[in-house]
């Protein structure tokens, strides 16, 4: 056992040695970045945090000329990747794709991180939220929908993410104003879309670009826009806005490092993103996901942006 | 029926295009390596071939998809069924008879029945899917949260029948499964349960860890135990006998038809999927099979029903996405990813206005079927020899195939320590005689289990009666309650036997 | 849980005061576990949730599941100490199977040592890992898993182990990527070389 052990140290020692050289030549180099950086999505694969990870990473490694490995650590609304961004050194070799959703958490009082704890590289997608219904829904109109509501207080049922979610603030925000619907939260996206399709509910509360196979297959139809104003895509559709309800929480998707990263790698970063947003194959990723085209904020602007939904958030989110 | 077969026959020959057909057996080969490797998930390897079809054409890249998709269902049997390793929970059913067939010197033979297994059950599912595909998708879409608990509790109940020792040891052994499923951020309100304030737990138990786990690493250290003495095996009958004959087959018929069709209505049912197919197939015939007294012991039926089920899900699943642009599981959402990536929206329309494409796909199905069971049949010999190299050194192997697997989940330590823990756990439970499987199967489908119950209860102001008055959900009570009587009297029959 | 292999029926009758014993023995895995449902079900009370109007909780379904395997509990342990006779503790389908096993074969040979031994050295790979790196740990681990299996080819072992590791890493840092720990200095030299000999950028 013990020869076996200074068997072991000594091969140990040899491949030190052999390394002394490539240690010198790792030290020597400043230049940022000069070893991947890990590109966390706090989601699991497939989703649209997953889907802007990949393509912005492989948009940023033609940028910068070093990978952006994607690495999904899903849970806990993204708390648990996170939890391992927070964990890393703040030094610009980890970033985090951080959404709407997560950032809801903020809004209750035992959030298990601050916003203090990251700083917002840049804001990449901005799509507003729809309220659905399926194509032979008997509620031609939001105006149909909202007289049901109205006259039977919790009797329609809409499909969410979940309580506690930015879907439930926008919600709690209606029944404040008289339109008590029943929410039935399914966490799984595929759930959820059956569940109106196939008239378990009444109506569904989503983004356009997640259910854009159902729009274009005419098999759901908006019927209000949460938003200043109507969406290009949809004319027809109302915006909360013109209806008098001033709630507006869009869906959006941003890149944070940890707080305490060098400000001239995160300049690096947005600057390298900037370029990314500006490119073509991203241009129609943004259409594809019913985004506006817009959406690319840089690091000032898009610290600023999170701090105002957050203020919307909770200014949104339900009293008791 | 002359059309679809025409349709069908040209989408044959676009399959032996050499781009698509090149794709099919890339796809095919991928996805067994995935399904091989724990921790790797199916759609984990999905997504990380994804990139790769930007370039292609539809076509030929959602053949790709599919291929490793049906592949996927069919790797995980090699590893679940030599070492006792799941590579995906689809395999747990398969190592109960499986491992015990192998570990009585015929691990040939036992992977042969996956073998006919995959292959009739994937391509009867194949031909009702092409014949089917609009009038089941529409049945697809009457099932809501009450049919889905109804659904996963009969696959609970069915295990618990299993009954390797008491019936109370089960109980006990399923409702700590249940309880690992809470631990996390439940789906519903967001809080923190269980979570002891460790970010990771946040995240829930991986049931990978407590399946690789349990069943993995306890049966390294039992055979440790034993100084890795345990008689050679292989050797015995590393003979011809890899397939099953023609006859052997035909005694199983039954067991083909039933976990087939089953598979194929469960895989059509959004997210339900493989694994509770594969499941509830077992559990269905453990109940009502003809040898439902030997299930465990290593008889073939125990292989045949959940490796033909979760073959047969794939047809069942492909039917949603195609025919609603549903996604069911993890997998064909990322294969609806790649449908939209090229502009083609999966719908109603879709057999209407891409009929040449979707029956290249359906033709496909059929081709990577067999492709991969010939490939299987290939693998089996040099497979089966790794047997014959020391133990030390294969369950060394082993135990770091574990460990990539705990590593790479979530990329976390923790969950390397998550699953020597559930290693250490399935060694006691084997010791004390407790069963493993009610606990593991209680993990993985306690979350599924507890979100369709809370969403039942949600959905209908918390009347529990709608279990029972929505039909399909009450044929399906009506079954459990049967599953779980059944065992209950035998139990106390075999004990008044017993006294007298 | 009876640790010998001799069913219970095959045991000639016992006095009075053994079965009480006995009685005990049976109840006492019970009985831990009814104390551990226990103390969940007092956690479950304090999970920290925002209640809405007249829905179930989040702390419902693990209360039902506690509750159950409270009255499984219960019963087993009433069972155990109210029952006369000892009967056997014939149930499951599987269990006459594997009575025959016993029977058949003798008892295999164990080696307490081995066991701790193997699970000293996975602990220890759990805890070094993080510092070591993969590569490193993983090399040990197999080299080290060999020799304790009671195997002594040298060469196989070490070749084995070799090609072994950089099988893993080809197929984990190169082939998918995964974030597999790097270690610490100066180990995660050996993680970097290795990651540069398989060309990973």
């Amino acid at each position: 056992m013990e020869a076996r052990l200074v068997r072991f140290g000594a091969a140990i020692a040899a491949a030190t040695t052999l390394l002394a050289g490539s240690i010198g030549t790792a030290l020597a180099q400043e230049k940022y970045p000069s070893r991947p950086v890990e590109f966390i999505v706090p989601w699991g694969p497939g989703g649209g945090a997953d889907q802007l990870a990949r393509l912005t990473g492989k948009l940023l490694e033609a940028e910068l000329k070093t990978s952006f490995p994607v690495v999904n650590v899903p849970g806990a609304t993204g708390g648990t990747g996170m939890a391992k961004l927070l964990a890393a050194p703040p030094d610009g070799y980890a970033m985090a794709v951080y959404i709407a959703d997560s950032h809801a958490l903020l809004a209750a009082p035992n959030a298990r991180w601050s916003i203090s704890d990251v700083v917002p590289v840049a804001v990449m997608i901005k799509a507003p939220s729809f309220l659905f219904v399926a194509k032979d829904s008997r509620f031609k109109t939001w105006a149909d929908f909202e007289r049901e509501a109205k006259a039977n207080p919790g009797k329609l049922k809409v499909a969410t993410l979940g309580f506690g979610s930015v879907d439930d603030f926008t919600l709690s925000y209606l029944e404040a104003k008289g339109i008590k619907v029943t929410q039935v939260p399914y966490a799984k996206p595929g759930e959820r879309y059956v569940s109106v399709l196939g008239g378990h509910v009444d109506a569904l509360y989503e983004q356009a670009g997640d259910v854009a196979q159902f729009l274009k297959s005419n098999q759901m139809r908006p019927i209000i826009v949460f938003g200043k104003e109507r969406y290009p895509a949809f004319r027809d559709v109302p915006s909360s806005q013109e209806l008098g309800y001033d709630i507006a929480l869009p869906q959006f998707r941003s890149i944070v490092v940890r707080a305490g990263t060098p400000p001239e790698r995160i300049k690096a970063l947005s600057g390298a993103l900037a370029k990314v947003a500006a490119s073509g194959e991203y241009r129609s990723f943004l259409q594809e996901q019913f985004a506006h085209s817009d959406s690319f904020l840089d690091s000032s602007q898009g610290a600023a942006f999170v701090q105002a939904q957050l203020d919307d958030m909770k200014r949104a989110a339900p009293k008791r | 029926m002359i059309e679809i077969l025409t349709q069908l026959g040209a989408g044959l020959a676009n399959c032996f295009t050499p781009a698509t057909f090149a794709m099919l057996a890339a796809g095919i080969v991928v996805g067994l390596l995935v399904g091989v490797l724990p921790g790797l998930t199916l759609v984990m390897g999905v997504i990380l071939v994804l990139p790769f079809t930007y370039k292609m054409d539809v076509t030929a890249s959602v053949v790709l998809l599919t291929a490793m998709y049906i592949s996927g269902t069919y790797g995980g049997a090699f590893t679940s069924i030599l070492f006792r390793i799941p590579g995906e929970p689809i395999h747990v059913p398969l190592l109960w008879d499986g491992y015990a067939m192998a570990r009585r010197g015929q691990p040939a033979k036992a992977l042969g029945w996956t073998l006919v297994a995959a292959l009739g059950g994937g391509l009867l599912s194949a031909v009702i899917m092409v014949l089917l595909t609009q009038p089941m998708a529409t049945f697809a879409l009457r099932f809501s949260s009450p049919e889905y608990f109804a659904i996963v509790l009969f696959g609970l109940a069915s295990v618990i029948a299993l009954g390797r020792g008491s019936l109370a040891n089960a109980l006990i052994s399923l409702f700590l499964g249940l309880m690992i499923g809470t631990v996390g951020v439940d789906a519903i309100y967001g809080s923190h349960r269980y979570t002891f304030g460790m970010p990771l737990l946040a995240d829930g138990i991986e049931f990978l860890v407590v399946m690789v786990g349990a069943y993995g690493v306890g049966e390294v250290l039992l055979r440790l135990e034993r100084g890795f003495a345990s008689k050679p095996i292989g050797k015995v009958e590393n003979a011809r006998t890899e397939l099953p004959s023609m006859k052997e087959i035909g005694a199983l018929k039954g067991t083909f038809l039933r976990s087939t069709i089953l598979g194929n209505i469960i895989g059509i049912v959004p997210g339900a999927g493989a694994t509770i197919a594969s499941f509830v197939c077992y559990g269905i015939e453990s109940q009502y099979g003809r040898r439902k007294k030997e299930m465990g012991s290593g008889v073939p039926e125990g292989i045949v029903a959940p490796q033909a089920a979760a073959t047969a899900s794939v047809g069942g699943a492909l039917v949603p996405l195609l025919a609603l642009g549903i996604p069911g599981s993890g997998a064909t959402a990322v294969i609806l990813g790649a449908f939209m990536l090229h502009g083609v929206q999966p719908g109603p329309q879709v057999l209407l206005s891409s009929g040449p494409m979707v029956y290249t796909i359906f033709a496909s199905v059929f081709l990577g079927i067999l492709l991969m069971c010939l490939l299987g049949f290939f693998a089996i010999r040099p497979l089966v020899k790794i047997l014959d190299f020391p133990e030390a050194v294969v369950s060394a192997f082993v135990m770091i195939l574990c460990f990539v697997g705990a590593l790479s989940i979530r990329n976390n330590v923790t969950d390397l320590w998550l699953m020597i823990g559930f290693g250490g756990v399935g060694y006691a439970f084997e010791k004390l005689k407790f069963p493993i499987a009610p606990l593991v199967l209680g993990a993985i489908l306690g979350p599924l289990a507890e979100e369709s119950f809370m969403n039942s209860m949600i959905s209908f102001s918390n009347d529990w009666t709608v279990f029972f008055t929505r039909p399909i959900s009450a044929l399906v009570m009506m079954l459990t309650a049967i599953a779980l009587v059944l065992p209950a009297i035998n139990q106390m029959r075999a004990r008044r036997g017993a006294r007298a | 849980m009876p640790s010998s292999p001799i069913p219970a029926s095959l045991v000639p009758k016992r006095s009075l005061k053994l079965m009480d014993t006995n009685k005990l023995k049976k109840a006492g895995p019970y009985a831990v576990v009814l104390v551990v449902t226990a103390a969940l079900y007092g956690l479950a009370g304090q999970i920290d949730y925002t209640p809405r109007h007249a829905q179930l909780g989040p702390d419902f379904w693990p209360k039902l599941c506690l509750a159950l395997a409270a009255l499984t509990c219960l019963y087993e342990i009433g069972r155990a100490l109210l029952r006369k006779e000892d009967a056997a503790e014939v149930s499951g389908i599987a269990e006459a199977l594997d009575h025959d096993q016993i029977e058949a074969e003798a008892p295999p040979k164990e080696y307490p040592a081995l066991l701790a031994a193997g699970a000293g050295l996975t602990l220890a790979y759990a805890v070094l890992v993080s510092v070591l790196g993969f590569v490193l740990a993983t090399f040990g681990y197999l080299v080290a898993f060999m020799y304790f299996g009671r195997y002594r080819n040298h060469l196989v072992i070490w070749i084995a182990s070799l090609a072994g590791t950089f099988a893993f890493a080809a197929v984990f840092l190169k082939l998918v990527y995964v974030s597999l720990p790097r270690g610490e200095e100066p180990f995660a030299q050996v993680t970097q070389l290795v990651m540069n000999l398989l060309g990973v950028r």
